[in-house]
């Protein structure tokens, strides 16, 4: 049974039909590429498999669970997690606190407990920290733990952000965008990073990008979206020449007149 | 990882309180200046429980007056119309004192509870709006019940609350807020604030955690109405009216808006400064605005910034990350130190 289904996803924003009949099935382990021009509803999806957008039709089921209409807290808890296109850290907190709000699912005490701050209480949230630090190490941000996360450069920024992601335990992790606004060898670290993580956490990937050499280097399948339906799909060698995707992107050859 | 510890603010507070113990007795705090304290002191809680909506979830909240009449009313009540004959010895009425503080904090929890379902759906200055609707209705409903004395108010409540018991207020409200802030619950706060579509893709029931920190803030307030009911001895409605929750959104960001004891010094100082503008008479008020004018437009972030005691942080030291992000009087001045150091280095 596959991990994640769409079943002809669709949304319409009063006439706009954002995106139309979007069908996933995500198996385990896998690494999936959503990659489509500017605007053609890639991060749209995104928001409806993890519950922040309601889709008109279609339904989407998280290990064999339907989740229509559930908010997309109980999406995380299904075990789907993601980062956004554009950064939402929690700026304010410090790195290592933006990971133990993540850990949130994780909490076993109650306010009574909190409150008056008992044994069990105290060794979660000890173990809390322990973990988070963990985790940073593999993201190399250990030595940065007490920085804000408003003050990090914008490269580390990104790396908390899946790092954060990772902290709720997920079983897939969609990615929207994360080499956006980096130079080729930070997209080079970037790559290293996710192909560390797959192997380290056993985690299934979506993944939305831009950057076509990244993408054909880590894709074990890709689904190229425009205009909000799904034009190509299959291994990143038989996307890259399909000629219905050539022309999304680049543009259909004109004939050349007389 | 090293951890220094500091207990300064730990040991400041039995020094706190037997000062104005010992300052009282001799004579140097006269009466007044006690009540006045005493008043500042509950001020200082229910700046406190503003400061968990307004700071740490950033909700705007206008209606904590409401919150603070729901919590007096009740509590005098209660000592006044239904507890009086039990209370002969002062064991008995001082145990009666606290049951009714109690209800009336349970009574402003529940109206709490019921109005932040409604509420907390919208953002900003929305909410700022309805609470103060609400608060208002709540105000207008004590003009309108006959068993709250209708416009005249209540009066005749026994003199229950004192120092010492609104000290010990103070101080158990503090230890609840770091309690509450420190854990799940209060970094679900922090995280609404900072992000509340990330916070609910953390798996964070927002809706739960913003009614939680609304409902625990509205408590607080209802105790801090109680203690405020048995100190003046009298209360009428006009008493919590809009007037009251904007002074207590003075004293929190004058204060320091993200900090409880920010929230407690600026509840402090805000109390018994226009006391000691008295002489001006008229001008004292003028005065009064003119300084948080002043302060506004120089320290942003309020006259002690994000500070925290080292109290509310189990006397941890902050980072130095966080101590550049508190602003406030403090960085101020440890900024000038360090330029003056730098200065001095180039200098040789």
């Amino acid at each position: 049974m596959s991990l994640l289904t769409a079943e002809n996803l669709s949304i319409e924003f009063g006439g706009l039909k954002a995106v139309q009949d979007f069908n996933l099935e995500l198996e385990e382990h896998e690494l999936l590429a959503i990659i489509g021009p500017n605007g053609a509803g890639k991060t749209t999806i995104f928001n409806m498999l993890t519950g922040i957008y309601q889709p008109t039709h279609g339904t989407v089921k998280l290990d064999g669970k339907v989740m229509n209409g559930l908010r997309s807290n109980v999406f995380t808890e299904q075990g789907i997690a993601r980062t956004f296109q554009n950064i939402r850290l929690f700026g304010s907190a410090s790195v290592l606190e933006n990971i133990v709000i993540a850990m949130e699912l994780q909490v076993k005490y109650n306010l009574a407990q909190a409150l008056l701050r008992t044994k069990k209480f105290r060794q979660q949230e000890e173990d809390f920290k322990k973990q988070a630090m963990e985790l940073l190490k593999v993201f190399r941000l250990d030595d940065k733990a007490e920085f804000l996360a408003k003050n990090l450069p914008y490269g580390e920024q990104r790396r908390l952000e899946i790092a954060r992601a990772l902290a709720t335990g997920p079983k897939i992790l969609c990615l929207d965008e994360p080499a956006a606004g980096m130079n080729p060898s930070e997209v080079d670290d970037l790559v290293e990073l996710i192909r560390e993580i797959r192997e380290k956490f056993d985690i299934t990937i979506i993944l939305i990008e831009h950057h076509m050499n990244m993408v054909m280097a880590i894709a074990d399948r890709i689904k190229v979206i425009d205009f909000g339906v799904t034009i190509a799909e299959g291994l990143p060698a038989k996307v890259q020449n399909d000629p219905k995707v050539i022309e999304a992107y680049l543009g259909k050859e004109e004939d050349e007149v007389c | 990882m090293k951890k220094e510890k500091s207990y300064v603010s730990y040991i400041m507070v039995p020094v706190l309180f037997a000062a104005v113990l010992i300052f009282n007795k001799i004579g140097i705090l006269n009466p007044y200046w006690y009540q006045i304290l005493q008043l500042a002191c509950i001020n200082g809680i229910v700046a406190m429980s503003l400061n968990l909506v307004n700071g740490k979830t950033g909700q705007f909240s206008l209606g904590q007056a409401g919150f603070m009449s729901l919590g007096a009313y009740t509590s005098a009540m209660l000592t006044k119309l239904v507890f009086a004959p039990a209370m002969g010895n002062p064991v008995m009425s001082y145990l009666l004192f606290f049951v009714s503080l109690l209800c009336g904090m349970l009574v402003a929890a529940f109206i709490g509870f019921l109005i932040g379902i409604p509420s907390l759906r919208l953002k900003g200055d929305y909410l700022a709006i309805i609470t103060l609707g609400f608060s208002e209705i709540i105000r207008v409903l004590w003009r309108v019940f006959p068993f709250s004395g209708k416009a005249k108010g209540l009066n005749g409540i026994q003199k229950l609350s004192n120092f010492p018991i609104i000290f010990a207020a103070v101080i158990l409200i503090m230890v609840l807020l770091r309690n509450f802030t420190n854990s799940r619950y209060g970094r679900g706060c922090i995280a609404i604030r900072e992000n509340e579509l990330a916070a609910e893709t953390m798996g964070i029931n927002t809706t739960k955690a913003k009614i939680k920190s609304f409902v625990f803030s509205a408590a607080i307030a209802g105790l801090g109405g109680g203690l405020y009911a048995h100190l003046m001895m009298f209360i009428n409605p006009e008493m919590f009216s809009q007037v009251k929750s904007t002074d207590m959104l003075l004293y929190l960001y004058a204060g320091g808006v993200g900090s409880y004891s920010s929230a407690l010094l600026g509840a402090l100082i805000f109390t018994v400064l226009p006391e000691f503008l008295r002489f001006m008479g008229e001008w004292r008020l003028v005065i009064y605005a003119l300084v948080l004018i002043v302060i506004m437009l120089n320290r942003p972030k309020g006259i002690f910034g994000k500070h925290e005691f080292g109290f509310m942080r189990f006397g941890e030291k902050e980072s130095i990350h966080q101590k550049a992000d508190n602003g406030g009087l403090l960085s101020v001045f440890s900024r000038r130190r360090k330029k003056a150091e730098a200065g001095s280095g180039e200098g040789r």
